[in-house]
């Protein structure tokens, strides 16, 4: 009976967060009320627990020092130099500049754990020349959002960093087994792109003369001076934890301070930058960990009414092996990724899924590896997608709805490639982790 | 004198939100001091793990009645978003009454009592060999949904001045 109950949390959750309250306080609420029909009023105490649990968490600390990190390097002006120096070397490749788009995008991910903060700073700078040259609207719009989404998979993330502890698992394994699927996505987006320059009528021209007069001596010292507080950063948030040198918490303090240091470097640090970074941090940190604190409660609520057995017992009256049910899982993740946000789809149905997964035999990390890269679509999908607020902000007006929405179809349908790919060869994210830290 | 309280409420928030904001900067400095401590001076501090989740948890927890005063909290508005103003006040009010109020105040209850308790039985940290008192966080804790009560309370007058006036106050 009470895990029947149970099942009734999804459809009653689905309407109210419709209803457009916000969805922190409509997941605590559900979980109260469903909480004092099973439990009686022994729930009040147990949900303040479950805040506890969240507010004692060192490795969850890691998130707004990874947010802070992202909004201090917004500031600092690295994207204007990360940009002179990578189309240096593209310029001369048909849509040389939606290439440019998605490495910027790729380096800003690996410095920074939020997503969206690459899609705004490389989208400024890669818009307006993009458009000068006549690139095609629906190429600029896809790539800069899919750019920009590249933050959920690639290490360092506050996607991943959120997993860890919803799906009881390392957060430093995780980390490292997002590598490589990261790298294989921006690899698909780049290849992508240049097939397409050849198919495609009135492809981007690649840029005439006025670069290839750089001598080659210039271009790798100016490479080398333009990359090295990037290959830095990279190395103090990812190398550290790599090494086994410090934790993940560590390093996302690390990569914050160096944020901070870059920004005084490259001269454009004052107090106020300061406190537009540190307050925009608190909004956004403070906005994700309380979904997590109400996702939190409900998951809890919810395996306490015996919800997984339920979920199990439906699975398997539904005849479903277990590939079937990593498929169902996925799916569920990706349709969610329509309406609902990241940290809301991870933090309901991670603590439900995973324990099956695990019942089923699936490795944990090579699961929650498909699952964040599933639920990067989130940030692409209409009518909730991120990625297109974003860039409706920073786009000119020339550019439609329409051809945004066109262009993202292609990425999407690359991201569930690389998910199938990554599903049918695990070793692509669990080959590093145990090279690295040996075995589970 | 309800507009008043709206405006108390408002400028608490707004205010706790400008301080609690830099609470990221020692939350940096402290975990950055302490891989220096580990591996330069070869003495890691034995107070960098509690200190570094009090500073989190004070940080996110406190500025969540900020982020409720800029109304800054995720909603999926993408069905409502095309209600009337009114429509939509009266929605909020229902969530407040139904959702919000009964759970914030079961939070503030919950919490007060697990701060006499903490306090009552001296309860330290088990976490690291520092074990500092934690009554003083629980505290905290309880102090940010007391804060964020207080902003859903001047959220909600605004609503119902809204539906009467057909204004915002």
């Amino acid at each position: 009976m009470m895990e029947n109950l149970s099942l009734f949390m999804f459809p009653v959750m689905i309407l109210v967060v419709f209803a457009g309250f916000p969805v922190v306080f409509s997941l605590m609420g559900i979980s109260l009320y469903f909480g004092i029909v099973s439990f009686g009023p022994e729930i009040i105490p147990m949900i303040i627990r479950r805040v506890y649990g969240v507010a004692d968490n060192y490795v969850l600390a890691a998130v707004p020092l990874f947010i802070f990190m992202g909004t201090m390097l917004e500031r600092s002006g690295i994207a204007k130099i990360l940009f002179e120096t990578i189309s240096m070397w593209t310029g001369r490749i048909r849509n040389g500049l939606a290439v440019t788009t998605i490495l910027m995008c790729t380096i800003i991910a690996a410095c920074t754990g939020i997503i969206g903060a690459a899609e705004v700073m490389v989208g400024v700078m890669a818009i307006p020349p993009m458009m000068k040259r006549g690139y095609n609207h629906a190429l600029i719009a896809g790539t800069v959002i899919a750019g920009g989404a590249l933050g959920t998979i690639i290490p360092p993330s506050v996607v991943t960093v959120v997993y860890g502890p919803a799906a009881g698992i390392s957060v430093g394994r995780l980390l490292i087994a997002t590598i490589f699927p990261g790298l294989l996505l921006s690899s698909v987006y780049v290849l992508y792109i240049l097939v397409r320059s050849y198919g495609q009528r009135g492809f981007a021209p690649p840029i005439s003369s006025e670069d290839l007069d750089i001598p080659l001596s210039r271009k790798l010292k100016a490479t080398v001076t333009g990359m090295l507080p990037s290959v830095v950063l990279i190395f103090t948030v990812m190398g550290t934890i790599i090494l086994g040198f410090a934790a993940p918490t560590e390093a996302a303090a690390l990569g914050a301070f160096g944020s901070v240091l870059l920004t005084i470097g490259y001269g454009n640090f004052t107090m106020k930058v300061l406190q537009e970074a540190a307050l925009q941090t608190l909004k956004i940190s403070s906005m994700m960990m309380m979904i997590l604190l109400g996702g939190f409660m409900f998951s809890g609520v919810f395996l306490g009414l015996g919800g997984s057995d339920a979920t199990e017992r439906m699975l398997s009256a539904l005849h479903m092996g277990p590939w079937a049910v990593l498929v169902f899982f996925l799916f569920v993740a990706y349709l969610a990724g329509f309406l609902l946000d990241w940290a809301s789809i991870l933090l309901i149905f991670v603590p439900i899924f995973s324990p099956i997964i695990d019942k089923l035999g699936f490795d944990p990390i090579w699961f929650g590896a498909l699952f964040i890269m599933m639920i990067q679509t989130s940030y692409l999908t209409p009518p909730m997608a991120p990625g297109i607020f974003y860039l409706k902000g920073i786009a000119p007006p020339e550019m439609t709805t329409k051809e945004i929405f066109r262009g993202i179809v292609p990425y999407m349908l690359l991201q569930l490639v690389a998910v199938v790919v990554v599903a049918l060869f695990p070793q692509i994210a669990l080959w590093l982790p145990e090279k690295l830290i040996g075995w589970n | 004198m309800m507009a008043s309280y709206v405006k108390l409420i408002d400028d608490l928030s707004g205010w706790t939100g400008k301080w609690v904001a830099w609470v990221i900067i020692p939350n940096v400095l402290a975990l950055v001091y302490e891989v220096i401590a580990r591996y330069i001076l070869n003495s890691p501090t034995i107070w960098s793990y509690e200190v570094t989740y009090f500073l989190y948890g004070s940080h996110f927890l406190l500025g969540a009645a900020y982020v409720l005063s800029v109304d800054a909290h995720i909603r999926i508005d993408i069905f409502t978003s095309h209600f009337s103003a009114r429509t939509r006040a009266v929605i909020d009010l229902v969530g407040y009454l139904i959702l919000f109020f009964p759970v914030v105040i079961a939070l503030v209850y919950a919490g007060g009592q697990y701060v006499m308790q903490s306090f009552e039985m001296g309860e330290k940290s088990g976490l690291s060999p520092w074990r500092p008192y934690l009554y003083p966080y629980k505290a905290v804790i309880t102090i940010s949904f007391i804060l964020l009560l207080l902003q859903g309370i001047a959220c909600f007058i605004r609503n119902i001045t809204l539906l009467a006036r057909g204004e915002r106050p």
